[in-house]
């Protein structure tokens, strides 16, 4: 019996800083924490079930420093897939009657820290099986992203311009979100013209690198339905795992293809029913291949799929990530997912800026990728949303 | 050796520095840039200039010695299982197709690249590359000897051997021929 329809998600914030020098990541937590329990309208006390991750920056820490109690605690780690699992995570403990209210929450400063999110080196645990494998290669999560562009182009004839209309298309939904990091319309030409930092990738097919975070709130069914919100109603979800198959490596494919798969199936929808998505942007050819992997067009056919404004809310077939997303608003703690989950969640509930706000947001889906890069294993997780 | 490695990490540092206050801002300094625009002949053998001082050492993966021994002496060694005759990569002491016993066996060395990313950095751009090999896997690596921009997907490469800082080798590849 699937969970589909056993929860809803009944509230939702944003941090608005994308700077936070003065605030440790507890904190902001904390602030995130009470964001969205203010907007579902409920309090710490009815909060009976826990999610987070590892760089909380410690669960027992946290929900000590919290003071919460949940009977009901997941810190499931794929760095930004997580949120997006953990919603799914809270249905099913919510069906099964495990616990009846559950806060997700993330928050991190890597701006203020300093941290080469892109370019450093990670790793050099040799506890991790594939690590003296790897490391001595120095690749960097830019790097291991840029393996799977440079593979698309040579597949598919994909280009460094079609990957650059995807920073376009959200630079004209940043353009009217006052918080977002990057708030300017960016151009093709702009992207192109920026440092190439691994190759096909340019410094303007990234993500921004912000400090803030974000929470929501998971309930059961009776408890959303006696709240003032509008009800947001957890349709379907899907996660997958996708490594590298022992060595035989095919880069065509994220794991978006299937959690796609199952969260659409226990939906009961198509592709072709989605209103809108929140596609996680770490990189534009994230967005690209996890298009492609959701079934929204033919696999090879993303590069034409993401041209010509068919991203742009009210002028393309796929309104995506209106809040500007990872590539020009907000990218905390460098996991997407949360973000991803709220811009659906405001859309779905018609909260998105008038401009960009769909005419009937009936089904939407938010899609996560982390705890890795394309060409690397990672995790990948689908979440379908109905209005009800 | 030592000093060159403190100044390697002080330049890397800097790069860092600026790097990170670029972001996305209009003022941001073009370090990136200026470094792609030289040193594209003839990419060192720079594997490894960040070593981990674990990495082939036997007290962490007892499983790997022979691999590493082997690294040593110019050979690359894999593991193919004896249950269902796949060849896997990176090497385990068992097959993760069927869960069956593997052994080890050597490699030909011959290759052709799978998929490749030439990577800024303060010292000089590098390759990393994913390369396919006959034997029935691919594996992570950096393309070496190369004129990093005239390296293609497809291109047939050669195994060879790079010393890292702390006497070990580790597989690298280059092209077949004249780069």
């Amino acid at each position: 019996m699937s969970g589909a329809g056993k929860a809803y998600i009944a509230g939702a914030f944003e941090h608005p800083t994308r700077f936070a020098p003065d605030k440790t990541v507890g904190q902001l937590h904390a602030e995130c924490i009470k964001g969205a329990l203010d907007d579902a309208g409920l309090t710490k006390d009815d909060v009976d079930g826990f999610m987070c991750t590892g760089e909380a920056p410690m669960p027992l820490a946290l929900v000590d420093y919290l003071n919460i109690k949940p009977r009901f605690l997941d810190t499931t780690e794929t760095g930004g897939a997580s949120y997006v699992m953990h919603v799914a995570h809270a249905v099913d403990a919510i069906a099964s009657g495990r616990c009846n209210v559950v806060v997700i929450s993330l928050a991190g400063r890597p701006r203020s820290e300093g941290r080469r999110v892109g370019t450093a080196l990670r790793g050099g645990n040799v506890g991790v099986p594939w690590m003296q494998f790897q490391y001595p290669y120095r690749p960097t999560l830019i790097g291991t992203f840029a393996l799977s562009a440079a593979r698309h182009f040579h597949e598919y004839g994909t280009t460094s311009e079609q990957l650059a209309s995807i920073k376009v298309a959200a630079s004209h939904h940043a353009k009217y979100n006052p918080n977002a990091f990057l708030k300017r319309e960016i151009t093709v030409e702009e992207v192109l013209d920026s440092p190439m930092i691994s190759s096909p990738l340019h410094r303007m097919d990234c993500c921004v690198i912000t400090d803030g975070g974000g929470a929501v709130v998971v309930t059961r069914p009776e408890i959303a339905r006696g709240l003032a919100r509008p009800l947001v109603k957890i349709r379907g979800y899907g996660e997958f795992i996708r490594g590298r198959d022992g060595g035989k490596i095919d880069l065509r494919y994220s794991g978006a293809q299937e959690s796609g798969k199952d969260a659409f199936e226990m939906a009961g929808v198509k592709p072709s029913d989605i209103k809108y998505a929140s596609i996680y942007d770490c990189f534009t050819i994230a967005v690209l291949m996890q298009i492609e992997d959701l079934g929204f067009c033919e696999k090879g056919q993303g590069g034409k799929f993401v041209q010509d404004g068919n991203l742009i809310s009210g002028v393309g077939k796929l309104p995506f990530n209106t809040d500007g997303g990872g590539l020009c608003s907000n990218h905390p703690d460098n996991r997407g997912g949360m973000t991803k989950i709220i811009e659906a969640v405001r859309q779905s509930r018609g909260e998105a800026h008038p401009a960009l706000q769909v005419p009937d947001p009936s089904i939407v889906l938010a899609q996560g990728l982390g705890g890795g890069a394309l060409s690397t294993p990672h995790a990948a997780a689908t979440l379908i949303l109905e209005r009800e | 050796m030592a000093d060159q490695g403190r100044a390697a990490q002080r330049r890397a540092r800097i790069f860092s520095a600026s790097v990170w206050q670029g972001g996305h801002d209009e003022a941001a300094p073009l370090a990136i840039g200026s470094c792609l625009a030289s040193k594209r002949e003839h990419a060192s053998l720079s594997t490894a200039k960040h070593p981990h001082p674990q990495i082939g050492s036997s007290a962490s993966n007892p499983d790997l010695k022979p691999y590493w021994e082997a690294c040593s002496n110019g050979r690359l060694l894999y593991r193919r299982c004896i249950a269902c005759g796949e060849a896997h990569w990176y090497p385990r002491p068992f097959c993760p197709f069927c869960f069956g016993a593997t052994e080890w066996q050597e490699a030909s060395g011959e290759g052709e690249i799978y998929s490749l990313s030439v990577t800024s950095d303060p010292e000089a751009p590098y390759a990393i590359a994913y390369v396919r090999l006959p034997e029935g896997f691919t594996m992570m690596t950096n393309i070496v000897d190369a004129n990093l921009d005239r390296l293609v997907i497809g291109q047939k490469v050669k195994v060879k051997f790079a010393a890292t800082d702390q006497d070990m080798s580790v597989p690298v590849f280059a092209p077949l021929g004249v780069a």
